[in-house]
């Protein structure tokens, strides 16, 4: 399993939810768990979200990635 | 004498004669095939923000504890397995399971009923599915599939006249003949669309063309350009059950147009991953069989071949957006129990080859090669299934229940209901020596009817939740 946590860029502390390839899946500033290692695509359900892709390996709960998602 | 002969050309030719009236009228005959999407197929609907159901849990329903997950597997094994799987259904209706829930109200309910999701594989794929059409249901399914010779009710459709179509149609095989009487005298001539929404449930197949996994899943109908609602209940069951040599597979159209996996992120991350990890790789490939039109017929034999406990669906849920996956992230309302149930129909007759110089036979072999590493895929899986209930568990533990997601989380429960756990070693020697058939005697099902509700009862991880729920 990997860990990540996921926050909008300027609005730190905006919860809304993450998307992980495309389906709802998680909070932003929360703890998201993933079922194993590899690339995924992440963003967020605000309009003009734009998704990036990023390599999640070798995480733990106390250490997860952190990742900034852009929105226009 | 040459008369003799001459009546003798006249059988012959007239015998010739009506094989070839029979070929041509038959020969065509088709058997009921999954029916297209209607028009274009439709784009999966977008998303609630905040959709329970994707995660598992189903609040219109107030009488089902949202804050546990329970997942069953029924594993293969003809009646035996069917049997053993109705049983052990039965004696989790037994146990008793109180919570509160998100009203406050205090609901008595029991373990089975709060069964999430459910995997059935060839003979368990029958128990399975009748266990989510209702509790009517199976108590008439324990009397038309459960106790019933399906074996001679098979041989009478094909000796009424279905054997004749079988030996001159091409695309009607003797897995038709099983999957109509499935579908008219088990199941009611019912559907997909009479199951539901929950519980959730899983029917396994093998893709024979890739040797990969088929589940009767809206998604995967889709990638066929299919309607999988319309598609009956003993169809799905019949392809399950379809073992090899004793049964042709059973056949599905693959219909146009392609779907545009460019734009499919689940596609392109399993595309990007493929490399590293040979599950994506799979998957990328049987998307891509699916998508290649030309591939216009997917031929189905039986679940068992590769994964004959149904324990890979479980392990699916695990991954990232898989229920249990959706479900720990959701922290509106955190996980507390996965209840993950193994039942197990699997048996291991004494193998005698070691006792005589002569090489095993066919049989022998046969059993060696496919049985038995069917039986040792399915130990490694209930083993990762282990695996992955202790790194979830020690994730609670890394962040000491302060993330709201696993703040309540319990240690997942791995309920085995298996022969193996049987102590007394007469009664599992002859468990062990129950056949997988689709006929047993009421002496071997009421040996199955005793063992059942035992091994629930011994088992240390049920124990441990009876426990947490009696606080």
């Amino acid at each position: 399993m990997e860990f990540i946590i996921v926050r909008v860029k300027g609005r730190p502390t905006l919860q809304v939810s993450v998307l992980i390839n495309g389906q709802r899946n998680g909070t932003t500033g929360a703890l998201i768990t993933l079922g194993g290692p590899g690339w995924v695509a992440i963003s967020v359900d605000l309009p003009g979200e734009k998704f990036q892709v990023v390599d999640v390996t070798n995480t733990t709960p106390t250490h997860p990635m952190e990742i900034e998602v852009v929105c226009d | 004498m040459k008369r003799a002969w001459r009546n003798v050309l006249f059988v012959c030719l007239a015998l010739a004669g009506l094989a070839l009236l029979l070929w041509i009228v038959f020969h065509d005959y088709a058997p009921r095939y999954n029916q297209p999407l209607e028009g274009v197929a439709p784009k999966r609907p977008a998303q609630p923000a905040d959709d329970p159901v994707a995660r598992g849990m189903w609040p219109d329903q107030p009488e089902q504890d949202d804050n546990a997950l329970v997942m069953v597997a029924i594993s293969g094994g003809g009646t035996r397995a069917a049997a053993v799987g109705w049983k052990a259904l039965e004696a989790m209706r037994e146990v008793k399971y109180r919570f509160t829930n998100a009203d406050g109200k205090v609901v008595e309910s029991n373990l089975a009923d709060e069964i999430d999701l459910i995997a059935g594989i060839s003979g368990g794929s029958f128990t399975a599915t009748a266990w989510c059409l209702g509790k009517e249901e199976m108590a008439r399914f324990r009397k038309r599939f459960v106790e019933r010779d399906i074996q001679w009710a098979l041989f009478r459709d094909l000796v009424a006249g279905k054997g004749i179509i079988t030996t001159f149609s091409t695309p009607y095989a003797r897995i038709n003949v099983a999957a109509e009487l499935y579908d008219r005298e088990v199941f009611d001539q019912k559907t997909f669309a009479a199951l539901p929404v929950r519980p959730v449930l899983r029917l396994h197949a093998t893709n024979l063309a890739l040797g990969q996994r088929f589940t009767f899943t809206p998604e995967t109908f889709a990638s066929l350009g299919s309607d999988l609602k319309s598609y009956p209940l003993g169809y799905a069951c019949a392809a399950s059950s379809a073992f090899p040599i004793l049964l042709d597979p059973l056949t599905l159209r693959n219909y146009p147009p392609p779907l545009d996996l460019a734009t499919d992120l689940t596609y392109l991350m399993d595309q990007r991953n493929a490399r590293e990890d040979l599950n994506k790789a799979f998957q990328v490939k049987t998307r891509d069989y699916y998508n290649d039109k030309n591939n216009q017929y997917i031929h189905l034999a039986d679940g068992g071949l590769v994964d004959n406990q149904g324990l890979q669906s479980i392990l699916d849920e695990f991954e990232t957006n898989g229920l249990i996956n959706k479900r720990v992230n959701y922290r509106a309302s955190p996980l507390r129990r996965l209840i993950i149930v193994n039942i197990n129909a699997g048996i291991a007759p004494p193998n005698t080859s070691g006792r005589s110089a002569a090489p095993p036979g066919v049989p022998s072999v046969v059993e060696s090669t496919m049985v038995a590493s069917m039986d040792v895929l399915s130990a490694r899986r209930w083993m990762d299934i282990k695996t992955r209930c202790q790194q979830l568990f020690a994730a609670k533990i890394d962040v000491g229940g302060t993330e709201r997601s696993y703040a309540e989380l319990q240690e997942p429960y791995r309920i085995e209901l298996s022969f193996r756990n049987i102590t007394d070693s007469a009664t599992q020697r002859k468990a062990m020596e129950l056949p997988t058939s689709f006929n047993l005697t009421s002496e071997q099902l009421q040996l199955i009817d005793e063992v059942v509700p035992k091994l629930l009862e011994e088992d240390p991880e049920m124990a441990r939740l009876k426990a947490e729920l009696a606080k």
